[in-house]
């Protein structure tokens, strides 16, 4: 895979995030809270707003620096006054789009692959949270943060590098990628995770417990294609995982559909009762619906989240 | 050898294999169908699922057909089975006795065939094979011997039938020479023509076991043309007598042949059929031509029988008749125009070779007519000579003058009184006199006589009872001009005038020159013992065995020019021309081919025709191409089961079902407007217009008609935007005959014919309509001499006229419309030129456009041409200038017929350009 195409297929994931992006309303992510370590917003925001830089003055202590005192506000009155800034915060948002063999599978040639209907609502997410103002944070296929997070244009076009980048480094591979999500990330930001999680269900809840564990909220997002909820083959087929878990040959695929519709609904709900454990929402995607309602799916889950934990 | 109805299989042994189909059907239908391999993200779901249904799917049951299918071809193709071999033939070797002579040109395709099919199936025998040809060679080849059929196929690629006739005895002794061991079998190819040493041959090949004789058929016995005989008619055309004989068994049909005349270039000068009865050896029929045609021909042919015997070459003797003119008169004496042979050379140097010079020098060469300008007496000693050169059929045409006007010596035709008779000289009261028309029966009939020639002196002949019918010509007061006697062969004439105009303007005339023409066409001409072309004789061009000239080969031998008559064609002496270009000598192969014999060979043999061997097809190749497609269809349906193939868009799909679904509820739609049947030919005209013509009944006019609106159509094409179709027939006598049949068609060409079938009154009464309605005829009825079936048309004509209602007619004015609507031209010429043109007088009925053209010029025939585009008919006059006027009548008509008076004001023209100068 060369740089140019690499680069080709960034800009082509980000046209269609876009195209995706612009149809919603900007989504500001409400902070659950604005703790002292989250980084001050006043740098990196190009917008206007309450609150910019003054906030209000107050009585000079000894604690203060003498460089903080506001001379102007002193000379009016008789006591010392100094100026205090608002305090201004963004909320971070770590987006994981699971680029693993799996996701590149699609049942017929007019649906997208999952991995490429995954990083296109990535990218997408990316666009609405910068516009919101938000901080955004890639992390690697294999759950590793990349860069430090970052606001504006640059970090959409960072994130759409980089995704087109694990995109395309994985297409022919077959081998999986385990989830190792230990790194600390930013306190209290916001994880979201887009992918099939067909994984084993305890791969899944390890995952999940090492990003809720640093206290982050998340959002989990399963993309599937149609054909892996329906099972819509006949006859006799040899079906072949895509990540060297085997393969198993079936007589007559349409006898196996109803016990594999179990299956996978009993799958999904360990997933839902993993996430919902964690405080973590949790949605599922085909790639025949359109991309705008996974989008909007997971717009209600964040301001849902802000919503119902207004604590 | 294994046989099977019409099949033979070589190799027998690999049907065994057949045996091992049933299991083979078992296995494939036990095994599986073949597993399609999905990757599938959720695979790990599937693992180890409750299995609930037992019975795996199986292969489908018309793949299980497909597979076995090929598994029979396959062993049937091993097995190496032969279409149509036959049984019962011996295995030993095989000799093949081929005729290639003369007569083996008729059916030669089919004997060619015939015979790489014997070697095909010999070669499928692995039989050893001699081919022996039974026409000598003129250079001789190795001996025949037995080898492998691939040998002797690989010499029938190059025979070709020979222009001599076969000798069977040299063949006969080839095949004794084989020493072919027995029992072994022979097959003889016969051309069916008996020759002197057939039973030398018969007795070779009894000595074999088995004996087949292959022949062509009754109905396709080897004709011979021999050369024609040329005459003159009663009307002063030359009359062609041609004969077709054929060779003929115990019962033969009766069958018809056409018989050409062609001219160097290939062109049909004329072409007449010949019928041969049953049982006849022959027929005969004759055809008549103006001399200037029937001298341009070059050579004779049967059509669709190409052979050596069945063409006649005709040499110069044939296109030119030798005539001498003697003259005392001594060369660059006398001035020019004085000279007393000056206006007979003027004469007859068009259509004749001249020679000059003495008595002497002239009769040492053959001579057809003799004219003897200087009117004077032969002396003695050459009378005898003369004599006798008349007796053999020479016409000695002598003129009198002031050296003879008395009985000088016997050579004259009549008694003549002493002295001459004057008129109209400065002495006498009596006025110079006309020539009164020539008495039938004589060789001058028909000449028109031109009102300007006049006689001013003659000799006159003594009164005898037989000086009437010895006079061919006379005064407008009875006195002979012109006396003939008849003498043995030949004539003796005598012109009671001179050859100069000193006593007659006869000579300055025109009628000076028919009249010498009709004498040299009476003439016999000069044949047999051809002596001008002295000495020995080098190859020209030679008849090859199909009848092609082709030039000479590196071993073609002169000949001697003496020893024609005796010589016998072979390798030594093909037939064909010989001397030099322009001065040739034809070696026709069929003046010797008289009395010829049906060969009877071997009544002990099997007979056959060529048809009878029929060819031996190997089918291995075949059915191991069919297994091997049926092996790549496997494959290909193996890999959709596999879920490999390339899946079709389901738009395209969408749209080819939808298209396939319209087609289907279309078609009973489509099937419903067919339900009121149309005419396929009247549906076919209105779809494209096309020219029409009406049938006449006479094959060859129809087709003489067909061939020229054909051509016309073409011109139409090229030259004007009227792109039509095919021309069209139009059956008057049709039962369903209306005026819907004839309204598609813009123009209709009605040839007449003397003994045309009388439409019915429905049919006159359909074509009134037509042409009240627009519609136009070009009636054609040529009483030309040459024209076919022109006698009587004209009468036929107004016979029909009268049945249609018709305005009043008038002749063509030389500025009608017609003259103008595409070229300007001057009259409508066809094939001839003065027929008048009739129109209807100008009517306000139709926009004064004429509905019906009236004339004769047999403008079909002109505009004929055969596919390889060279014109079916001379015109005359006029030659190929007169053709294109024809075609630009042509034209023209059908403009008129399109465009109606669209182009009148071109008559005003000169009216309007008068006033836009003024």
């Amino acid at each position: 895979m060369t740089a140019t195409t690499t680069r080709e297929t960034s800009r082509r994931l980000r046209t269609a995030a876009d195209d995706v992006a612009a149809r919603l309303p900007p989504l500001l992510v409400q902070a659950k809270r604005i703790a002292a370590t989250v980084a001050l917003g006043s740098h990196g925001r190009r917008r206007a707003g309450p609150g910019e830089s003054f906030w209000q003055f107050r009585p000079y202590s000894r604690d203060d620096a003498p460089q903080s005192i506001d001379w102007r506000q002193t000379a009016k009155f008789d006591h010392v006054f100094v100026r205090d800034r608002e305090w201004v915060a963004a909320q971070t948002v770590a987006i994981w789009s699971d680029t693993s063999p799996s996701m590149h599978y699609r049942s017929t040639r007019s649906l997208p692959t999952k991995a490429e209907r995954a990083v296109v609502l990535a990218i997408a997410l990316g666009e609405l949270l910068v516009d919101g103002g938000e901080r955004i944070l890639r992390l690697s296929a294999n759950g590793q943060p990349q860069r430090a997070a970052a606001a504006g244009r640059l970090a959409v076009a960072q994130l759409a590098d980089g995704l087109a980048g694990d995109l395309d480094a994985s297409a022919d591979s077959k081998s999986p990628v385990p989830m190792r999500f230990t790194t600390t990330l930013p306190r209290h930001a916001a994880v979201v995770m887009i992918s099939d999680l067909l994984s084993p269900l305890a791969e899944i809840a390890n995952a999940i417990k090492a990003l809720s564990h640093q206290g982050s909220a998340g959002h989990i997002l399963q993309v599937l294609d149609p054909a892996e909820e329906a099972l819509p083959f006949k006859g006799r087929i040899r079906f072949v995982g895509m990540e060297s878990e085997g393969e198993t040959i079936v007589e007559r695929a349409e006898d196996a559909r109803a016990a594999y519709a179990v299956r996978m609904q009993t799958h999904r709900a360990g997933v839902r009762e993993l996430a919902a454990r964690a405080g973590w929402s949790f949605a599922v995607h085909h790639t025949d619906r359109p991309p705008q309602l996974a989008l909007s799916a997971l717009h209600q889950a964040l301001s849902g989240y802000a919503a119902g934990s207004g604590r | 050898m294994f046989t099977l109805g019409a099949f033979t299989f070589m190799a027998p042994w690999a049907l065994a294999a057949a045996a091992a189909l049933p299991v083979v059907w078992l296995l494939l239908r036990l095994m599986p169908p073949a597993v399609r391999r999905i990757d599938f993200p959720a695979a790990r779901l599937l693992f180890d699922l409750e299995r609930t249904e037992r019975t795996p799917a199986r292969t489908p049951p018309w793949l299980v057909a497909l597979r076995i299918g090929l598994l029979v071809l396959a062993i049937l193709g091993l097995a190496d089975p032969v279409l149509s071999a036959r049984r019962g033939e011996s295995e030993g070797p095989l000799v093949v006795v081929f005729d290639d002579g003369w007569a083996a040109a008729n059916k030669w395709d089919a004997r060619l065939q015939a015979l790489r099919n014997l070697l095909e199936r010999a070669e499928h025998r692995q039989q050893q094979v001699a081919l022996v040809t039974t026409a000598p060679v003129a250079t001789a080849q190795p001996a025949p011997r037995l080898g492998p059929a691939r040998e002797s196929f690989a010499r029938s690629a190059e025979l070709v039938p020979q222009a001599w006739a076969v000798d069977r005895a040299a063949a006969a002794k080839v095949v004794s020479a084989l020493n072919v061991p027995q029992p072994a079998s022979v097959v003889w190819l016969t051309d069916g023509v008996a020759t002197r040493n057939d039973a030398a041959l018969t007795d070779a090949l009894a000595r074999f076991t088995q004996v087949t004789v292959m022949e062509a058929g009754d109905a396709n016995v080897p004709l011979v043309l021999p050369p024609p005989q040329r005459s003159l008619a009663d009307n002063g055309a030359n009359r062609i007598a041609v004969t077709v004989r054929r060779v003929i068994g115990p019962d033969a049909p009766p069958l018809a042949h056409t018989v050409r005349a062609l001219d160097a270039n290939g062109q049909v000068l004329a072409r007449t059929t010949v019928s041969l009865a049953t049982d006849a050896r022959g027929g005969s029929a004759s055809f008549e031509l103006p001399t200037e045609l029937a001298n341009r021909i070059a050579r004779f042919d049967v059509e669709g029988q190409p052979g050596a015997a069945t063409t006649v070459l005709a040499d110069a003797r044939w296109q030119r008749r030798p005539v001498g003119i003697a003259s005392a008169t001594a060369k660059g004496i006398t001035p020019p125009l004085l000279e007393d042979s000056f206006y007979l050379r003027q004469a007859l140097e068009p259509f004749a070779d001249v020679r000059a010079g003495d008595l002497d020098q002239l009769l040492s060469r053959p001579l057809a007519v003799l004219f003897m300008a200087s009117g004077g007496r032969i002396l003695e000693t050459e009378q005898d000579r003369l004599t006798k050169w008349v007796q053999d059929g020479g016409v000695l045409v002598r003129f009198a003058g002031p050296a003879l006007d008395s009985n000088v010596d016997p050579l004259l035709p009549v008694r003549l009184r002493s002295g001459g008779r004057s008129f109209g000289g400065a002495m006498s009261w009596s006025d110079p006199v006309a020539l009164s028309a020539f008495p039938e029966s004589t060789p001058f009939s028909g000449i028109a006589i031109p009102g300007d020639v006049t006689i001013q002196t003659q000799v006159l002949a003594e009164p005898t009872p037989e000086l009437a019918s010895k006079t061919w010509a006379r005064l407008s007061d009875g006195t002979p001009l012109v006396t003939a006697e008849h003498r043995g062969q030949g004539y003796v004439v005598l012109f009671h005038v001179t050859a100069t105009p000193e006593w007659s303007s006869l000579p300055l005339s025109g009628l000076f020159v028919d009249v010498l023409r009709r004498l040299i066409e009476m003439s016999a001409g000069v044949s047999g013992g051809e002596a001008t072309l002295d000495g020995v004789l080098p190859p020209l061009e030679l008849l090859d065995g199909l009848g092609h000239l082709a030039p000479p080969g590196p071993t073609a031998a002169p000949i001697a020019a003496k020893a024609l008559s005796e010589l016998t064609a072979g390798p030594d002496a093909p037939p064909g021309l010989y001397g030099a270009p322009g001065n040739t000598l034809a070696f026709n192969l069929s003046s010797k081919l008289v009395d010829l014999q049906a060969l009877n060979p071997l009544p002990t043999a099997a007979h056959m025709t060529f048809e009878g061997v029929a060819r031996e097809r190997a089918l291995k190749p075949w059915l191991l191409s069919l297994a091997l497609l049926l092996l790549i269809a496997d494959l290909v349906i193996s890999f959709i089961l596999r879920g490999l193939a390339p899946t079709v868009p389901a738009r395209l799909a969408r749209t080819g079902a939808a298209a396939v679904l319209l087609l289907v509820l279309c078609a009973p739609f489509a099937a419903r407007a067919e339900d009121k049947p149309v005419d396929p030919q009247v549906k076919a005209a209105i779809l494209d217009t096309r020219l029409g013509y009406i049938v006449t009944g006479r094959g060859d006019i129809d087709r003489v008609t067909a061939a020229g609106l054909t051509s016309l159509t073409q011109v139409l094409f090229s030259r004007t935007s009227a792109e039509m179709a095919q021309p069209a027939p139009v059956d008057l006598g049709a039962a369903q005959i209306s005026a819907d049949m004839l309204s598609p068609y813009p123009i209709l060409y009605w040839r007449m014919t003397p003994d045309q079938t009388k439409p019915s009154p429905k049919a006159f009464a359909a074509v009134s309509n037509y042409l009240h309605h627009g519609g136009m005829i070009v009636f054609d009825a040529p009483e030309q001499a040459g024209a076919a079936a022109g006698g009587g048309s004209v009468a036929r004509m107004e016979e029909f006229l009268r049945m249609i209602d018709l305005p009043p007619l008038v002749r063509m004015a030389d500025d009608h419309v017609l003259t103008r609507s595409f070229y300007l031209t001057r009259g409508l010429p066809g094939r001839f030129a003065d027929a008048p043109v009739y129109v209807e007088k100008g009517s306000s009925a139709n926009d004064g456009v004429s509905s019906v053209v009236i004339g004769g010029n047999d403008w079909a025939s002109a505009w004929a041409r055969e596919a390889n585009g060279l014109p079916l008919f001379p015109v005359v006059p006029g030659g190929e200038n007169q053709r294109e006027l024809a075609y630009r009548a042509g034209v023209n008509m059908v403009m008129y017929a399109l465009t109606g008076n669209y182009k009148s004001d071109q008559v005003h023209l000169p009216h309007i350009m008068q006033r836009l100068t003024q």
